[in-house]
């Protein structure tokens, strides 16, 4: 079954016939996306100022297994946390699979990029005596790369890692980029972590359509286009002006904190971990696939970017 | 996990003063149902395999002794005045058992890139200076002592400071009559090595899944799961706990309703702290060194 870009988007739209976790992984598509793949350039997976909780999501994938998704489709030829070699054979590994797919393969940064002290704060590897920091690898990677996936909220805009004050002086992959004056394309995968289906989907379209359609914050279209806020099960009490006053209320969420109105994601319609639960569901929306998450967004508990009664934020982010 | 906090991982639905979640017997019911097969799979396949391979390899009941320190902070209280515990709280230190004393915890800096004038502090009044170019430097992580000892954390320490009956898996590993109990200090020395701790793990997985089928229908539908919490304008707290790799603490400070300062001694630091290979103390240093 060859596979058309159109029935792709709408498999990972959730259109199409299965929604969400694993629709993307149905046995006919991963077939499909499986010979589509073959001999295509490898993804090179590295980690920066991160915490794995990329890793571990896309682990999360459950069907099919998760080492076809990542031999096969993916055609992963290095990943720090998951594969059995490391040490300085792993990192020489690393190097010489860069240089054999120069220009072609398609680099995965999970974590945000640690500048501080010259890069002294994120060490990665060391080749014979010498540490490698992450700066280096990014700039001898990235330029490198056909295009980067940066994963995460880390490795998109900074994430934990950068919030304020940020000591270790931590950035997202397309800044650290503009001050390295590295013209890689770079696509934003972000998210707290990102849904499984969000990096699969990505890694997918790339390898088999190349780079998708972007929005102005250099996230692909088919995931990050619609409104936490617009589809919120909770929307009718905000039209109504009823909002929760404590967790277990009934109401809108927003002044409790929910950053659904100004956070654009489809977990409203996708759910986490096999349709089990999301965030709001829960309790509400953090924005974490939002640039400015968490600092621009905290604290947690205050309503949204505009000064409340009961809030320590203390409005430095315009207002409304 | 995601049931009640969301996502996972990187859950949510954890506040001051509570969770944001109210229980409803929807979930509760859907989480004893997922319990179910977790608790088979623990019974059935977990168990059985760690017994058989450690039937195996019989001799990595021998390999990675460690620095026989173990130190739990408790968790999972069974009361409201936390004085019971699942998993206990406290420590054994140079083949003594002592209660925990949460002033005895230090972070030692020797190693670390951070300034020397800020090492032996207890974290309360613990402080961050960082030093990349420090000459007896080599991570960011600092070494945290309780008792000015390097101590193990995990499921081996808690099991063995907390010392439960262990599953009948282990009465027929150590052919033993599968009517009589048989405690985690009964493996005596085996509890010291690769195989100890793995078993640990897996006698705690038993353990820990066991109480929560329990503990679902204690849950309250619709009662409320969280507290108003004002910020005081000063106080200074601490918060300790057991990571699944250890023991995990968190110390604050509050002044003018800020955070004044915040330490935190990781669980995963306890086992792989700084230090040179000469100081086989370090527990994970010290498993490298005694590998076969």
């Amino acid at each position: 079954m060859p596979i058309i870009r159109r029935q792709f988007l709408k498999i990972c739209a959730g259109t199409g016939i299965a929604v969400g976790a694993s629709g993307i992984l149905l046995p006919e598509i991963v077939s499909a996306l499986e010979k589509a793949a073959a001999g295509n350039p490898p993804v090179i997976w590295i980690q920066g100022g991160g915490c794995t909780g990329c890793s571990v999501s896309l682990l999360n994938t459950v069907h099919p297994n998760i080492a076809e998704v990542l031999l096969k489709i993916i055609s992963l030829k290095y990943h720090p946390t998951v594969m059995a070699s490391s040490g300085e054979k792993a990192a020489e590994f690393l190097y010489q699979t860069a240089e054999k797919n120069a220009g072609k393969f398609y680099l995965a940064v999970e974590g945000a990029v640690v500048t501080g002290e010259d890069g002294k704060c994120c060490t990665p590897a060391r080749v014979r005596g010498e540490e490698i920091t992450f700066i280096k690898l990014m700039a001898d990677m990235g330029s490198k790369g056909a295009a980067v996936l940066a994963l995460g909220q880390c490795g998109s805009y900074g994430g934990i890692p950068a919030a304020k004050p940020n000591p270790a002086e931590c950035m997202g992959v397309t800044e650290f980029f503009k001050l390295y004056k590295i013209n890689t394309p770079v696509i934003n995968i972000p998210g707290c972590p990102p849904h499984p289906d969000w990096i699969v989907g990505t890694i997918a379209h790339v390898l088999l359509f190349g780079v998708p359609e972007l929005d102005s914050d250099g996230r692909p279209k088919i995931f990050y286009s619609t409104l936490v806020h617009d589809n919120c099960p909770y929307r009718s009490y905000y039209d109504e002006q009823k909002f929760a006053k404590f967790f277990g209320d009934e109401g809108c969420r927003v002044e409790l904190g929910c950053k659904g109105p100004e956070s654009y994601s489809d977990c409203w319609k996708r759910g986490w971990n096999n349709h089990v639960n999301w965030c709001v569901h829960n309790s509400l929306c953090l924005g974490c696939t939002e640039l400015g998450h968490p600092t621009e967004m905290s604290p947690d508990d205050g309503p949204l970017r505009r000064k409340g009664s009961n809030c320590l934020w203390d409005g430095s982010r315009g207002s409304n | 996990m995601a049931l009640f906090g969301g996502k996972a991982p990187i859950a949510y639905g954890m506040v001051v003063g509570g969770a944001t979640e109210v229980p409803n017997v929807d979930k509760m019911v859907s989480l004893k149902w997922r319990l179910q097969e977790i608790k088979d799979f623990i019974d059935n396949t977990y168990l059985p395999t760690v017994y058989l391979v450690a039937g195996t390899y019989r001799d990595l009941f021998s390999v990675g002794v460690g620095c026989k320190n173990l130190t739990s902070f408790g968790v999972f209280p069974l009361d409201d005045d936390e004085k019971n515990f699942l998993l206990k709280p406290g420590s054994y230190t140079q083949r003594k058992d002592l209660a925990l004393d949460q002033a005895q915890v230090k972070e030692y800096v020797k190693y670390s890139y951070y300034d020397d004038k800020t090492t032996r502090l207890h974290p309360s009044k613990g402080a961050t200076q960082p030093d990349a170019n420090k000459k007896t430097g080599y991570s960011w992580v600092k070494a945290p002592r309780y008792r000015d000892l390097p101590h193990e954390g995990g499921p081996q320490a808690r099991m063995w400071v907390t010392n439960p009956v262990l599953s009948k898996h282990a009465n027929k590993f150590l052919g033993i009559d599968p009517k009589k109990d048989i405690r985690f200090r009964d493996l005596g020395d085996k509890a010291f090595s690769i195989l100890g701790r793995t078993a640990a793990r897996a006698e705690e997985c038993k353990l820990v899944a066991d109480a929560m089928d329990k503990w679902i229908l204690e849950l309250k539908p619709g009662a409320p799961s969280n507290i108003k919490v004002e910020v005081p304008k000063e106080a200074a707290g601490v918060g300790l706990t057991e990571a699944p790799r250890g023991a995990l603490g968190h110390w604050i400070s509050i002044k003018d309703q800020k955070i004044d300062n915040y330490q935190v001694v990781a669980a995963t630091i306890w086992n792989p702290p700084p230090g040179t290979m000469r100081e086989i103390s370090v527990p994970l240093n010290r498993h490298l060194w005694e590998r076969p």
